[in-house]
């Protein structure tokens, strides 16, 4: 593994771990990030980690790049033995039918499967939440068999909604924003992972894991109405 | 209570403030002020943190009542025509601010974005930590949304304002050259493309908002062969990315927080300020610098936005009497606040 250390900006500092992307190079990037904010350096502003990567935001007026890199290398280095937080595994509730699942035939298509054939594998899948990115709350999650490595769409579809489960290059999106996207649509989930009126605003994070629950339309309204009231909570055990 | 009734409103217009940071690891960009320069002077104008809001337009304002105490506003930004119950008042400069006032702010003369700043802020709620509006992602300012006519916006009430100031400050100089960082995805491209990118003419396309500003230029396009299958990783304010038809984008403050076309440059914060002032069409350059120096010109502008008082000038001549007019009328705030 070839780790880089790559200015960004004044007061940003990307540490590459690779080019590729595998669930071994993920895991690291989560530890290191979790590592590094278990040392409370009053010079690092945020950190985040990444598919591959961990991203620093620095106090610039503090630190400089190369002493910042000298301090973090050798946190890179303990982050390999140190044991992993305390994660979660999170039933979300899924449903892959009618008006939730858009581009499921066209995905079927590609992937040579029949549509309950997709729902099945895809449902069976445990997710590892890759990272948080692209809008709030959003979900990148995998990496799933190499059946999934499909393309994604040539052009994006707008106002996707809030919720959205969609699928490409072996990976999974959870949206919990309306916006667009250039991913295959194959279900949706009734619990957002960005609710401002919730204590928990952000539920799910980067190195928790997603046990998918198929769920019917029917149930997909109830569920939705008592997740908004904050009447049910998403239900997890530790990992 | 004192409150600012929005009469006219122009398209893109946010209550804006100081950034949302902290929160990339969820997904959210930091939002806040396009010219942080601006946000930091009318603040300490004002005698605002730069947590309260301020309303910030591009390249057209829009008409406010206010109601209320007596208090002082400041449009800064960049150079716009503004009025004051039917009057011209200078751009740029502290004018006392009466219950009943109407304030117009017109089309913008030179720079790009704009700001109307009232002592003691606007205060919308903080949502995240910040009172900024991410329309995108529907957060913050009022309702996460744009500002539209009819809305009506709560004051606070104003502290220590500094009538008749204004900040000298050269970023709205006509500037030919932006300078840049080399990008984290510079090398995904070749030389011949790294070359046209430091030798072109770029200017800002109509294509301009919060969230990036697209740019024209003529010539041969610039593409990343090797980079358009590359894993996603963090992109941050200024990034400077090329699409997979070429266009060049500039990544501003509600730009979406990761993404995965590769980066060829990052605009230095000094430059950042000066890049959004930038008028649609304006031809200039990117310029490449190291790390060192970008760190440099950015301590140095923290440097000057913590001493403001440095570069704060009197207006001075009839305005001046106007001005001084205008406190007789609404009178000491505070204890004195206004002089």
């Amino acid at each position: 593994m070839t780790i880089k250390f790559i200015p960004c900006g004044e007061n940003g500092l990307i540490i590459k771990l690779g080019e590729e992307l595998n669930m071994e190079i993920n895991s690291y990037a989560v530890a290191i990030e979790h590592y590094l904010q278990s040392q409370k350096f009053s010079f690092i502003t945020e950190s985040t980690p990444l598919l591959n990567s961990v991203f620093i935001r620095y106090d610039t007026v503090k630190i400089n790049f190369e002493k910042l890199t000298a301090k973090i290398k050798p946190i890179i280095e303990q982050a390999k033995t140190q044991k992993a937080k305390s994660n979660h595994l999170w039933y979300l509730p899924i449903c892959y039918d009618g008006e939730y699942a858009p581009d499921i035939e066209d995905l079927a298509n590609v992937m040579q499967l029949s549509p309950d054939e997709i729902k099945t594998q895809h449902a069976n899948e445990v997710l590892q939440i890759l990272m948080l990115g692209f809008a709030p709350g959003w979900i990148y999650g995998g990496l799933l068999p190499d059946i999934w490595d499909v393309p994604r769409l040539s052009a994006a579809k707008p106002n996707v909604p809030a919720g959205s489960i969609s699928v490409a290059v072996r990976q999974v999106i959870v949206s919990a924003t309306v916006a667009p996207t250039g991913w295959r649509t194959i279900g949706r989930t009734p619990y957002l992972n960005f609710d401002l009126n919730r204590k928990d605003i952000f539920t799910m994070k980067a190195g928790d894991k997603i046990k998918i629950e198929k769920i019917s339309e029917k149930d997909f309204i109830l569920l939705q109405k008592e997740f908004l009231a904050n009447k049910r909570t998403l239900q997890k055990r530790a990992l | 209570m004192n409150i600012l009734k929005l009469l006219r409103v122009s398209s893109y217009m946010t209550v804006q403030a100081c950034e949302r940071s902290g929160y990339m690891r969820y997904g959210v960009s930091e939002s806040g002020a396009l010219d942080s320069s601006a946000l930091a002077e009318g603040a300490y104008l004002l005698g605002n943190d730069i947590g309260f809001g301020c309303i910030e337009f591009l390249a057209s304002g829009g008409m406010f009542e206010y109601q209320g105490e007596a208090s002082a506003f400041v449009v800064n930004g960049g150079n716009f025509a503004v009025e004051l119950n039917g009057r011209k008042v200078l751009c740029g400069v502290v004018h006392g601010l009466a219950n009943g006032d109407i304030i117009e702010v017109g089309g913008v003369v030179s720079g790009y974005v704009g700001y109307l700043h009232i002592g003691g802020g606007i205060l919308v709620d903080e949502v995240l930590g910040s009172r900024s509006t991410n329309v995108r992602a529907a957060l913050g300012g009022l309702d996460g949304r744009l500002l539209v006519a009819g809305d009506v916006l709560s004051v606070g009430r104003a502290g220590a304002v500094k009538l008749g100031s204004r900040i000298v400050s050269d970023r709205l100089d006509q500037v030919h050259e932006i300078r840049v960082m080399a990008g984290s995805g510079q090398g995904y491209y070749d030389s011949a493309m790294v070359d046209r990118f430091y030798s072109y003419e770029f200017s800002k396309s109509v294509s301009a908002d919060r969230l990036g500003c697209v740019l024209d230029y003529d010539g041969g396009r610039i593409v990343a062969e090797g980079g358009l299958g590359i894993v996603s990783d963090a992109v941050i304010l200024g990034d400077i990315q090329i699409q997979g038809d070429g266009r060049v984008v500039v990544l501003l403050s509600d730009r979406q927080p990761t993404g995965g076309y590769p980066r060829i440059g990052t605009v230095i914060g000094v430059d950042l300020v000066r890049f959004v002032q930038l008028g649609v069409g304006v031809g200039f350059c990117f310029v490449e610098v190291d790390y060192l120096e970008a760190r440099a010109l950015w301590l140095d502008e923290l440097d000057r936005r913590g001493n403001l008082g440095e570069c704060e000038e009197r207006v001075a001549g009839d305005d001046s009497e106007y001005l001084l007019g205008q406190n007789l009328i609404s009178g000491v705030i505070d204890g004195g606040g206004i002089l």
